[in-house]
């Protein structure tokens, strides 16, 4: 009888031996990508909104504080969006004919908000609080990305769990100074203001600036700490489910 | 009528059962297998699809597993978002924050303040307003859960004529040229038919309706009027004036088959005084002493000292016996009524004349004019008058509903004499006494117009239905009480297109003000001119009107009201004798459509969804309920055997509820049930009417005579023959005492000369038994010890709470405060006779009496209430048996139960031994069906989902918010910063929560009180931080030897 296999069967064993290995982690990681791209989360990915209002003109080019737009950034959970009339205080002087903004005019004419697409939006199980996060001198970038340089607003973001623990386990890792000796709350807005006049920024403002999401230099790790003990931040607390879910 | 009871087997099971042993029914006493299935079993009543052997089993979970790969949520796009901002933002408001307005609720023509939370202009919570008279701060049960009435989704739309739409405008031009028509003979045929009015406006509104139309009849009618109190204030005071009682200074209150703290305007105000007289936790060492003689049960009677169940038929006779004691002038002598202890009698006489000018004597709204006269007599000869009793002219323009003129009115409408009815709110076609029919009058009058939230029995024999707006979407007015005057605002836009009865009386004369300026006019033609934008602002941001109370009025007791009343012959029951009395959730039946009162267990009878016919054992034996021949007494675990009850002809089928405590021969049946109109949650369903309550209409054995309220003679009882299933929540998690050494671990109590001649308690902390290996196999918390859990890390806020059980009353206030703050579902009658109620803090109740003694000893038994939440143990045995650590422990404190972790294994629930976790089984919450009711959910919390297990957080959504407030202020959270909603809501002041690292709180200091004690701390050793304050009672020495 003649043999049943060739000799290059051996090769075709060992081959489907390795793919078939091979497969199942190729799927899991094709597959966590994928869930973890911006395809799946909506990370950069640019909305189409009623207006295309962009950040980065408002922001950065005009340098318009956040806080104009947003108004309850300080005191509530949530920033608010502005309204109309907020829109209208500036454009009921200039661009008053521009036909991207017919929308804004028609809501005032007619007495319809705008809807905007929501960008950014948790989970109705978690409870996030702005104002405590800008209390504490969290920069605004740090959860939502390069917001000065966004023409038209994407996430920054995917909001991942394991990535607010990353702070809420150790927060002195991410604080940081931009100013010596200011309070908190001025401390998140003084990257733009650096920004606005052209100072030069350290590695880690640059970063910040660009989008990117990092832990501070090793060597100002004792800086971290004394933020953290400065700023009265609890830490042994900060990792309690009921912080955020409740 | 004969008994069938059987004296061999009676009781025979709970023979020897005796000692001082807690017990929550017969049943519990006997120790009967079907009770220890409640007790053992977390989830009685589930029952399995199929019947499954292993591999079938693996199998499904096989299927099940592949199915769920398919339709993996991670395959999907999360659904679009929008965002919509104002036009232009309201001043001050904050998006995100919550905006209190003060306002006003009213029932019975008497207005209580509440405080109406709106989150982004919706209204989400009701509470007191501290600076109302009738509320200081807390609110109870039924004014609460009328903020779910606003989003019911029963509520009439937009007015209908015979059914078809219409619009208001048309209903005013038909009712104008009807009034014209009618105008030449002065509006004669003309009928108006309001609820009490209060409203001054209201009030003002109508008589400018009746000075033009001067023929016009206008009628006041509630069933629940306070009719024989002022009756009773007609007979014996001159001026004729209105009592409201300083419990506050009374040292010693006796009630005569009353309820003050359930029934009446001040209600919550009264709970508030006489809880604080009996309150030891600053210190105090002083308490009032109060009696209650009672036919039934109460509130009042469970806090009371000493409590006798009497016939209500007997109260009459009691009363004089007691002026008789007190030297009352004219009553000379007058025997003790049979069966009624001579030596309690005349002790608690010379306890109420020891204490002149600082005692109460109360007697129930529906015991006959006679017995309030003479307890105004008792009060003026006890001195009370001027300091624990104040007298003010009536509240109300008219005080009484006027049951006689309501009848006179159907009367000329079945005459043909009336040609236009207009019915503003109420529901008399319901409601009315049996021998009025209104419906029959309504039928024959050619105009009739129904004002009313529900297109109920009243609006189906009505051609105009006319939508009502709630209080919350209407300005308006009211009175307190005590005549201290409130500014009803609104806090939303009406929901649908609908009118207040202010609104509609200004379009009816033709007017074309908005609610706000006719409110507006009325008060500046009241307080004048002069600063009145000020006044008015002041008054809405106050909630109250200054300076508006009443002036207390002297009045006298009428010479010969003694010798009057000594010679009158009281009704006296000969056989049994029916009591009614409005629902204590649903009241007169208006709320019958709100769930949350509908399954709000009722006070003591812990009964949801129906009305029953009450009374003891005895008298269920008497009436030939069959006894249960193997253990010898009526088990409540089985269907309620049904009984007909006829009056004057007519005849109501009533399930039979044994409510031990009551008085021999009484037969309580509520009124709020067997409504037929009116909206989905009080109608039986269509295709199982079992499976909802509805109960039966009492308002059949209502009757228009001289006291309504009781039928002393006449009443004929029959047994049915038949079996009525009742949702009594009573079974449902059964703390299993078997297992408990001493009933001290569950209930303790003492006196009050015990208490304060006893040693100070060494509070130790009991060793710990918990696993050290088993506490650190936490999954992700590899390598916590014990000690690095936390407890009681002075660095971090530490939660705890006191329950004191010496000022609960059960009440109920608390259960729908949490209801309505936590987003808590109701799940239906037949969800809940399988124990499924989902309500985070339940009320036990308890007795106390030996089994089986020289009599029948459960006809008199000690009742005691608990309230029961999670104890947020520090040793939680609920936590090491999760699975996915889906519940987990806080660093401050608390026993974290994390939803969206939560798988439904339900083994916490299997493992908590206070039986305190509730499983959402069947997604009760979801209201996709009726998007409406979702704009009363909470924001700050969860909806939970089905398969989720959820229990009290301990409010940890107002923690939350304070520790971020503190936190801004760079500062900590200061005591009384956090409440949680039930406490808020405690008109008695038994719950306090707070800090318990800070030892100048308020908690903290209660925490190290003597009387602390932990349910079932020495036998698990779960160091729970809900602690209770043990029950100090405060008895006559004389009575107790």
């Amino acid at each position: 009888m003649a043999q049943l296999f060739r000799p290059n069967a051996n090769t075709y064993a060992t081959v489907s031996l390795i793919v078939g290995a091979l497969v199942p982690f190729s799927i899991f990681y094709f597959g966590s990508t994928i869930t973890r791209s911006g395809y799946n989360t909506g990370v950069g990915i640019p909305l189409d909104q009623p207006i295309p209002f962009s950040h980065k003109h408002h922001a950065y080019e005009l340098g318009i504080d956040c806080r104009f737009c947003h108004t309850s950034v300080e005191t509530s959970a949530v920033a608010g969006l502005p309204t109309t009339e907020v829109c209208m205080t500036c454009h009921s002087q200039i661009w008053t004919n521009n036909p991207l903004l017919e929308p804004l005019r028609v809501s005032l004419e007619s007495g319809t908000p705008l809807e905007w697409v929501k960008v950014n939006r948790l989970p109705d199980f978690v409870y996030f609080d702005h104002s405590i996060h800008i209390a504490k001198g969290l920069n605004c970038n740090v959860c939502h990305g390069p917001v000065q340089d966004m023409m038209i607003t994407s996430k920054g973001r995917a909001f991942h769990m394991s990535w607010c623990l990353e702070c809420h386990d150790n927060p002195e890792k991410y604080m940081i100074e931009y100013k010596k000796g200011d309070e908190p709350r001025k401390q998140v807005f003084e990257l733009y203001a650096k920004l606005m006049a052209g100072d030069k920024l350290t590695e880690y403002e640059h970063f910040l600036a660009e989008g990117e999401f990092r832990e501070i230099p090793k060597d100002k790790a004792h800086e971290g700490v004394k933020l953290m003990e400065a700023r009265k931040i609890n830490k042994a607390q900060l990792a309690d489910c009921y912080v955020c879910h409740r | 009528m004969k008994s069938n009871v059987d004296g061999a087997n009676l009781g025979e099971s709970l023979k020897g059962k005796t000692g001082r042993r807690y017990w929550k029914s017969l049943e519990q006493l006997a120790g009967t297998p079907e009770f220890q299935k409640w007790v053992d079993d977390e989830f009685p009543h589930r029952s399995t699809l199929l019947k499954l052997d292993r591999r079938e089993l693996l199998k499904f979970m096989g299927a099940g597993m592949m199915l769920a790969g398919l339709a993996a949520s991670g395959c999907r796009k999360l659904p679009e978002h929008r965002v919509v901002p104002f036009i232009a933002g309201p001043e001050d408001y904050v998006p995100g924050k919550p905006v209190y307005y003060a306002s006003i609720a009213t029932m019975g023509g008497y207005a209580t303040g509440v405080r109406v939370k709106t989150h982004e202009g919706r209204p989400i919570k009701l509470d007191g307003n501290p600076n109302h008279p009738a509320s200081l701060g807390s609110l109870d049960a039924r004014t609460q859960a009328q903020v779910l009435d606003l989003y019911d989704p029963d509520r009439l739309r937009m007015p209908t004529y015979k059914g078809d739409p219409a619009a208001w405008s048309e209903f005013f031009a038909k009712a104008g040229a009807k009034l014209e028509e009618l105008a030449p003979n002065g509006g004669s045929g003309v009928v108006l038919v309001t609820q009490m009015v209060g409203s001054p406006t209201l009030h003002s509104q109508i008589q400018n309706f009746l000075f033009r139309h001067p023929a016009a009849q206008w009628v006041q009618y509630e069933a629940a009027s306070r009719r024989n109190m002022i009756e009773g204030a007609a007979m014996a005071l001159s001026p004729v004036t209105e009592s409201h009682f300083r419990f506050d200074l009374a040292k010693v209150v006796v009630s005569l088959d009353s309820n003050v703290m359930m029934e009446g305007p001040a209600a919550a105000r009264y709970q508030r005084d006489i809880m604080a007289g009996r309150d030891l936790g600053s210190g105090r060492t002083e308490m009032n002493r109060v009696y209650a003689v009672e036919c039934a049960p109460t509130t009042l009677g469970v806090i009371a000292d000493h409590r006798m169940p009497l016939r209500a038929s007997l109260i009459p006779a009691f009363t004089r016996a007691l002026a008789a004691r007190l030297g009352v002038a004219g009553i000379g002598a007058a025997p003790a009524p049979a069966g009624v202890d001579e030596n309690w009698l005349a002790a608690m006489a010379r306890d109420l004349a020891a204490n002149r000018g600082a005692s109460v004597v109360v007697t129930g709204d529906h015991q006959p004019g006679t017995v309030h006269a003479l307890v105004h007599a008792i009060n003026e000869h006890l001195g009370n008058f001027g300091t624990t009793v104040v007298h003010t002219n009536p509240v109300l323009p008219k005080p009484t509903a006027e049951i006689t003129a309501l009848g006179t009115a159907v009367e000329q409408m079945k005459a043909g004499q009336v040609q236009m009815v207009l019915v503003l709110g109420g529901n008399p076609v319901y409601d009315s006494p049996a021998d009025i029919d209104f419906k029959g009058g309504l039928d024959n009058v050619g105009f009739t117009a129904h004002l009313s939230m529900h297109d109920d029995e009243t609006s189906g024999a009505c051609q105009w239905r006319l939508p009502l707006s709630h209080f919350l979407e209407a300005w308006g007015d009211g009175r307190a009480f005590d005549g201290t005057a409130s500014i009803q605002q609104p806090t939303i836009l009406p929901l649908y297109d609908s009118k207040s009865e202010i609104e509609f009386f200004e379009a009816l004369i033709g007017g074309a003000r908005e609610g706000m300026e006719i409110v507006q006019d009325y008060w500046r033609g009241a307080m004048g001119e002069a600063g009145f934008d000020v006044r008015w602002h002041t008054a809405l941001g106050d909630g109250v009107i200054a300076g508006t109370q009443l002036p207390a009025v002297q009045s006298q007791v009428l010479q010969g009201l003694g010798q009057a009343i000594a010679q009158m012959d009281d009704d006296v029951a000969s056989g049994y004798e029916v009591v009614i009395q409005p629902d204590p959730t649903v009241f007169d039946g208006r709320f019958a459509n709100n769930g949350w009162l509908q399954e709000l267990p009722k006070p003591i009878s812990n009964l949801t969804w129906d009305n029953s016919a009450q009374m003891n054992h005895d008298t269920a034996l008497k009436l030939g309920v069959e006894i249960d021949k193997k253990y010898g007494f009526i088990p409540a675990d089985r269907e309620a055997d049904m009984v007909h009850i006829t009056v004057d002809g007519r005849t109501v089928e009533a399930a039979v509820y044994v409510n031990h405590g009551m008085a021999d021969g009484v037969v309580l049946l509520h009124l709020g049930y067997g409504r037929t109109r009116g909206g989905k949650v009080l109608l039986p369903l269509r295709n199982k009417p079992e499976d909802h309550g509805g109960g039966f209409d009492a308002y059949r054995l209502f009757r228009s005579g001289k006291n309504p309220w009781m039928v002393v003679n006449g009443a004929r009882f029959e047994m049915a023959g038949k079996t009525y299933p009742l949702a009594n929540s009573q079974f449902h998690n059964t703390i299993d005492m078997t297992k408990v050494d001493s009933d001290r671990e569950i209930l303790e109590e003492t006196t009050l000369s015990a208490f304060l001649s006893a040693e100070p308690v060494e509070h130790h902390e009991n060793p710990t038994l918990y696993d050290e290996d088993m506490a650190s196999g936490v999954i992700g918390k590899s390598n916590t010890s014990v000690e690095d859990m936390g407890w009681n890390d002075p660095n971090q806020y530490q939660w705890a709470m006191t329950i004191d059980l010496t000022l609960c009353t059960g009440c109920n206030a608390c259960v729908v405060a949490c209801q309505s703050e936590n987003n808590i579902p109701t799940v239906g009658k037949y969800q809940v006779q399988r124990g499924r109620e989902m309500h985070w803090i339940r009320i036990d109740r308890y007795y106390a009496g030996d089994g089986i003694g020289s009599e029948w000893p459960v006809n008199d038994p000690v009742i005691r209430l608990q309230p029961v939440t999670c104890m947020q143990c520090e040793n939680a045995p609920c936590e090491p048996v999760c699975p996915v650590a889906a519940t987990v422990h806080s660093k401050e404190g608390l026993n974290q139960m994390v939803y969206n972790r939560c798988v439904g294994t339900r083994y916490c629930s299997n493992n908590c031994p206070y039986k305190v976790r509730r499983f959402n089984f069947l997604n009760y919450g979801n209201h996709d069906d009726v998007p409406v009711k979702n704009l009363l959910n909470n924001p700050d919390v969860t909806v939970r989902g089905r398969g989720v297990m959820e229990k009290c957080t301990y409010c940890v959504q107002r923690i939350n918010h304070a520790r971020i407030e503190a936190k801004k202020r760079g500062d900590k959270i200061k005591d009384g910063e956090v409440t949680t909603a039930c406490m808020d809501a405690c008109p008695s002041r038994a719950i306090v929560f707070g800090n318990k690292s800070d030892e100048t709180s308020r908690v903290s200091k209660l925490l190290h009180d003597k009387r602390s004690y932990k349910l079932l701390d020495h036998h698990l050793n779960t160091r729970p931080r809900t602690v209770y304050l043990s029950r100090v009672t405060n008895p006559n020495q004389e009575i107790e030897a």
